[in-house]
């Protein structure tokens, strides 16, 4: 019994000692920054990068966030539904779908010929760095595919996720410069042909 | 020369793709997808190794057939082979598989990483950056736990080459945003912020992202970066337009380096060096002055870099708040945007031109625009356009055009797109109360709200009209008048005889005096609408009428007869049968005194923020509800998440009927208390227990001692009131558990008390106790920083059929909780039948305007309902054999995980909840228990017997219970045990 009450006083210091040594803490002034929140919140990112034509058909999909096969899809499904339904000469920029996150993202779109590049980034991103961005990744993939069309997105899916990867990586902005991603990819198209030697005739190669 | 040439493809690649183009039909490709995994398949499980080329080739038609939307369940291990080719094709071909296809299997990730490792350490350029794309991409703890040390280190080397750098930088942003406490700060710090003074734009480009991330956790570390980063702004805003050549975008130079650097001077206040601020305010007026410059091209780039940098540069001028001059001017650039025919660019100055109004120094320019936002609201296109001229309305909105916003988004609403509708309520409701200068104007709004939009009235808004009403007699007449005339009109909203209802049954005395709303009228005319009503709203109705019989004696005897019909009295539903039954017998047992104590008229709701206000941020995150702080004009509480919000209930909503009757003081919106009863059973469960053990945790003795205390008389109508708790929200509002969440769950297998969660902003302490089938658990929440949470709401979710087998009770708890500070939370737990999974803790705060969201699993398991059963040799040996069944036992043998005390292994046993029993097995070194389930609908029996072989280092764990998934279930929580 006394060595209960001597435990339950022990105990009761120790929340005494606590709780004095939490009321100092909160008597201090608060830290003199930040007094607000800066004008946009969190690091900016880009959550993914999606290409699909007209038809909704996808020809890239690049999601730097982690979600399931399944629900990759079903964002591309509602990404296309968001954007195919808008008139040209709209904005290029909407809040985004709720699969991805709803009104904390947003949609930065462009629409060239037969496809359509999207953006999901979240609320920091600068909605026109982001249209510069598909200008350049767009620029870009015209001067390495000469004229790019629909096909050779198609056919080259692994050349368009090297651009990309030049651009973007981890949802950030790793290059601006479209001299410096070609040469880049250049370097790279280069290193692959002097290992193209030992492949097997193509013809065989099915 | 293209840089992809179109011959050079793989062909074997491009027949197959062909192949798919020329289906005709979505089975057709599906068959012929299906031919090639098989084909593939048989490939990679072939005697032939395959060479790295054709290695390529079947991983990138794998690549092809996942974008075309199938699931791809092998050839991980393959592409993980290409990773330690010393080819970079084979190489880039597996990183690329890698990156797109990420696979949390644990075993590949270990050889992903050792790839990497091997890369890393390869000293060539080309490798390495594929290696850092691949961390990045991935950006999971492992890779972080793995490489999060070494990056810094590459990142600030001398000899790193500049595109390693630059891709060094990000991959350490993204380790850091996954999880910050692994990348450890150091001297590599300073040298990052030196990083902005690099020749190579690239890199400079990738340090500011680097830096304005890691600035926000340490502040002071990175001070130094403001007045680099000013000198690099300023040489790049004042350079011509060809200096930077390669960065020159469209004759813009290094615009995105630009709107980086002008982000990351967003994260501190304004520079205290006069002669850097001095620089810095020359930059702002430069590019306010370069955009009203003609421009240098045409093309729409050319414009759009441009005003990228001068929105980014507007943002820095809000950001600060303390250069009149320069907000003025930015007020008027937006303003010139505001028709201007780039239809962007209207979009982007309206949602500037939002946060301007929150500045003293802009408030009244911005309101000047008003005309032209109004115009933007009717004829914009573009409903994200519009949506922005709402918002901006509402941000601009003050008492002296209050009536004017009002009443245009009222008729907007008429219009509106159905995804923004309730958010337009909202906004107008709060306007509404907000700037009433006289409540009859408030009223008058609220009704039309209805009227225009009832579907999209919530019940925040209608319990909110009633409050105010309720708290202010000046009103009540008209109220009472106003809704009687609305519900006149042949059809009516719901809601509109929801409110009608309560108003009438309140304050319908002060219309009856007229004739033309005499009670007998009033009451006909509710009474025609309850027929086509919801139950919720019939409840409502009923109560309405008790009231009614204490208003208006003469109508007793017609409402009785309503109550007494068989319609009522025996109604299928319960809530309202019960309504009729009572009301009539309360309505004919007592006497008018008792009448007129118990239907007294409700007393005012305490003043509180409205939950409207609430609502509207849980929907718009921050910065939708700025216009309505007071604190606005004051730039320290500026927050526009501060202030005070109370926790919203999403838990449980009462229905609007429960507080109909006025004997409770709280407002609607309030959760109501837990049922007296089972408080009762609980404090009579823990009183005669013995005294609480000594805890790991902070010591709940306030707590306990105050729930001791008799609980407070229930007011007699007590049984009236609608315990009925809404729905929980599903466990698909949600996030899955954190990857960690089933290991602190074993922790707690056998053991009531610790430290459930800790990162760097939250610990979460528990401790519990169990008696039969209930339980009750605090837990504790202990902000680590220095910052305040806000909306702070833990909130415990059952998903699927749990919520039958357990039910949780929780409490609220407040929704700030201040820098170091620790608060409460109690869960009264009972457990109706055995259960499998345990429920989640889901616990959401903001952190410095982040959301942050984190869901554990609660550590409430079966074996916590154990009730520790004695019995002798013979009893157990007995039971043991009834318990034969193949089912009923379930056997486990494992390799220990600690070593083999057998102490610990009693104390583990008896934390498990059964009794041990000596004696009983012939070997000592063997454990025997017994104990019994304890669940509110069934008991379940369990026998246990744990026989260790310390050779071996093995046990073998047997059980039987006269449950077979419990066996099971309780065989494997214990087996991970030891």
């Amino acid at each position: 019994m006394a060595g209960a009450r001597a435990r339950a006083c022990g105990r009761g210091r120790v929340g005494k000692l606590r709780r004095q040594a939490l009321e100092a803490r909160l008597a201090r002034p608060p830290p003199p920054w930040p007094q607000r929140p800066p004008g946009r919140p969190g690091p900016a990112m880009i959550k993914a990068i999606l290409i699909f034509n007209n038809h909704g058909k996808p020809r890239l999909s690049k999601f730097y966030q982690p979600y399931s096969e399944d629900t990759q899809q079903q964002i591309i499904r509602e990404t296309f539904h968001l954007v195919s339904k808008r008139d040209e000469n709209v904005c290029n920029f909407l809040e985004g779908g709720l699969l991805i996150g709803g009104s904390d993202n947003k949609l930065i779109y462009r629409h060239y010929a037969t496809l359509y590049f999207v953006f999901c980034v979240d609320s920091s991103e600068s909605e026109l760095g982001i249209l510069d961005l598909i200008q350049v990744f767009v620029e870009t993939l015209d001067k390495c595919f000469e004229n790019v069309c629909e096909l050779d997105l198609i056919f080259h899916v692994d050349k368009v996720h090297n651009i990309l990867a030049e651009m973007v990586m981890g949802g950030m902005v790793l290059e601006t410069n479209m001299n410096e991603i070609v040469t880049q990819i250049d370097a790279q198209n280069k290193l692959e042909k002097s290992e193209t030697f030992i492949f097997q005739s193509p013809r065989q190669d099915r | 020369m293209p840089a992809v040439s179109k011959g050079d493809g793989m062909r074997g690649l491009a027949v197959f793709i062909s192949d798919i183009r020329n289906c005709k039909s979505k089975e057709a490709e599906i068959k012929r997808i299906n031919k090639e995994l098989a084909n593939i398949r048989s490939k990679f499980k072939g005697d032939k190794a395959l060479d790295g080329y054709s290695k390529k080739k079947y991983v990138c038609k794998l690549l092809f057939i996942f974008l075309l939307g199938h699931d791809i369940d092998f050839g991980h291990m393959e592409a993980v082979n290409l990773l330690s080719s010393n080819k970079y094709t084979e190489k880039q071909i597996g990183y690329l598989f890698i990156s797109v296809l990420v696979n949390s299997n644990s075993e590949l990730i270990r050889l992903i990483n050792n790839a990497i490792k091997n890369d890393l350490a390869s000293r060539n350029p080309t490798f390495m950056c594929l290696a850092l794309h691949c961390i990045a991409n991935v950006g999971s703890r492992e890779m972080g736990e793995a490489f999060a040390a070494d990056i810094p280190r590459i990142l600030v080397a001398g000899d790193s080459m500049d595109s390693v750098k630059q891709s060094a930088a990000l991959c350490l942003l993204r380790l850091y945003k996954a999880s910050p406490d692994l990348v450890p700060m150091g001297e590599w710090t300073a040298r990052v912020v030196h990083l902005l003074n690099d020749q190579h734009m690239g890199v400079v480009t990738a340090a500011v992202s680097l830096i304005t991330c890691l600035c926000k956790k340490n502040p002071d570390d990175f001070k130094t970066c403001i007045s680099l980063a000013v000198s690099r702004l300023s040489r790049i805003v004042s350079s011509a337009s060809t200096d930077l050549q390669d960065y020159t975008y469209y004759f813009v130079p290094a615009p995105w380096l630009s709107v980086k650097l002008l982000r990351l001077l967003q994260c501190y206040p304004p520079p205290e060096d006069a002669a850097v601020k001095g620089r810095l305010v020359e930059c702002l007026e430069t590019v306010l002055n370069k955009a009203q410059e003609p421009p240098k091209s045409k093309k729409v780039q050319h414009s759009n870099a441009k005003n990228a940098i001068l929105f980014e540069t507007i943002s820095l001028i809000i950001h600060y708040d303390s250069e009149p001059n320069l907000l003025v001017r930015a007020c008027n650039q937006l303003g010139q945007f505001l028709q201007h025919r780039e239809t962007n660019l209207r979009y982007l100055a309206l949602e500037s031109m939002c946060t301007l109004a929150s500045s003293e120094f802009s408030h009244e320019a911005v309101k000047t625009h008003i005309d032209t936002v109004i115009n933007a609201l009717k004829t914009e296109r573009d409903v994200s356009v519009r949506q922005r001229a709402a918002d901006l309305l509402y941000a601009m909105c003050d008492r002296s055009n209050a009536k004017q916003i009002v009443s245009e988004m009222l008729r907007y609403l008429e219009t509106a797109d159905y995804a923004i509708r309730e958010e337009i309520v909202l906004k107008v409701a709060i306007l509404a109360e907000k700037y009433a200068v006289d409540y009859s104007w408030y009223v008058d709004t609220i009704l039309n709200l209805i009227r225009i939009a009832g579907d999209y009235v919530s019940e925040e808004v209608w319990y909110r009209v009633l409050q105010i009403v309720t708290n202010r007699d000046d009103v009540q007449g008209y109220a009472a008048k106003t809704v009687f005339e609305a519900l006149q009109a042949p059809a009516c909203h719901e809601n509109m005889v929801k409110v009608g209802g309560y108003i009438l049954g309140e304050f319908g005395n002060l219309i009856a005096g007229d004739p033309r709303s005499s009670p007998p009228v009033q009451f006909s005319l509710l009474h025609s609408k309850f027929h086509l009503c919801s139950v919720a709203t019939r409840a409502l109705l009923l109560s309405t009428y008790i009231k009614f019989i204490n208003l208006f004696p003469e109508t007793k005897a017609t409402i009785q007869g309503v109550l007494r019909a068989g319609s009522q009295l025996r109604n299928a539903d319960v809530e309202l049968q019960q309504r009729a039954v009572e009301y009539l017998t309360l309505s004919s047992v007592a006497s008018t005194d008792v009448l007129a104590t118990v239907l007294e008229e409700m007393p005012p709701f305490p003043e509180r923020e409205s939950s409207i206000l609430a609502k509207l941020k849980r929907k718009k995150g921050p910065g939708a509800a700025s216009a309505l702080d007071d604190g606005r004009r004051d730039v320290s509480s500026n927050d526009i998440n501060g202030g005070v919000e109370p926790t919203p209930s999403t838990v449980s909503t009462p229905s609007p009927s429960a507080d109909l009757l006025g004997l409770r003081a709280a407002p609607p919106p309030a959760a109501s208390p837990a049922p007296a009863s089972t408080r009762n059973l609980l404090v009579d469960v823990f009183s005669d227990g013995p005294a609480a053990q000594p805890s790991l945790g902070p010591t709940p003795e306030e707590a306990f001692l105050s729930e001791l205390e008799p609980p407070a008389p229930e007011s007699p109508m007590a049984l009236l009131a609608d315990p009925a708790p809404a729905a929980d929200p599903g466990p698909e509002d949600i996030g899955p558990p954190i990857p960690e969440a089933d290991e602190l769950l074993n922790k707690f297998v056998c053991k009531n008390s610790g430290v459930l969660f800790e990162n760097q902003l939250l610990q979460i302490g528990v401790k519990s106790e169990f008696r039969q089938n209930l339980g009750r658990m605090y837990l504790f929440y202990g902000n680590k920083t220095s910052v305040q949470f806000q909306n702070f709401s833990p909130m415990v979710v059952h998903p699927g059929e749990l919520q039958t087998q357990l039910a949780v009770q929780t409490k609220r708890v407040a929704g700030q909780v201040d820098g170091g500070a620790q608060v409460q939370q109690v869960l009264n737990i009972e457990c109706l039948r055995d259960f499998l999974t345990p429920p989640l803790l889901s616990v959401r705060f903001r952190y410095g305007g982040a959301p942050q969201s984190l869901t554990l699993k609660l550590p409430v398991t079966i074996n916590k309902f154990f009730q520790p059963t004695e019995m002798a040799a013979q009893d157990f040996f007995q039971r043991w054999k009834q318990l034969s069944l193949p089912l009923q036992e379930a056997q486990k043998i494992f390799k220990a995980n600690h070593p083999m005390d057998a102490e610990v292994t009693k104390a583990k046993l008896l934390g498990f909840g059964s009794a041990l029993l000596d004696n009983v097995d012939p070997n000592p070194e063997n454990f025997v228990g017994a104990g019994i389930i304890q669940t509110k609908a069934l008991q379940v029996g369990c026998l246990l017997r744990l026989e260790p072989n310390a050779q071996a280092q093995m046990y073998r764990l047997t059980l039987r219970t006269s449950k077979e998934p419990v066996s099971r279930h309780l065989c494997e929580l214990l087996a991970q045990q030891f």
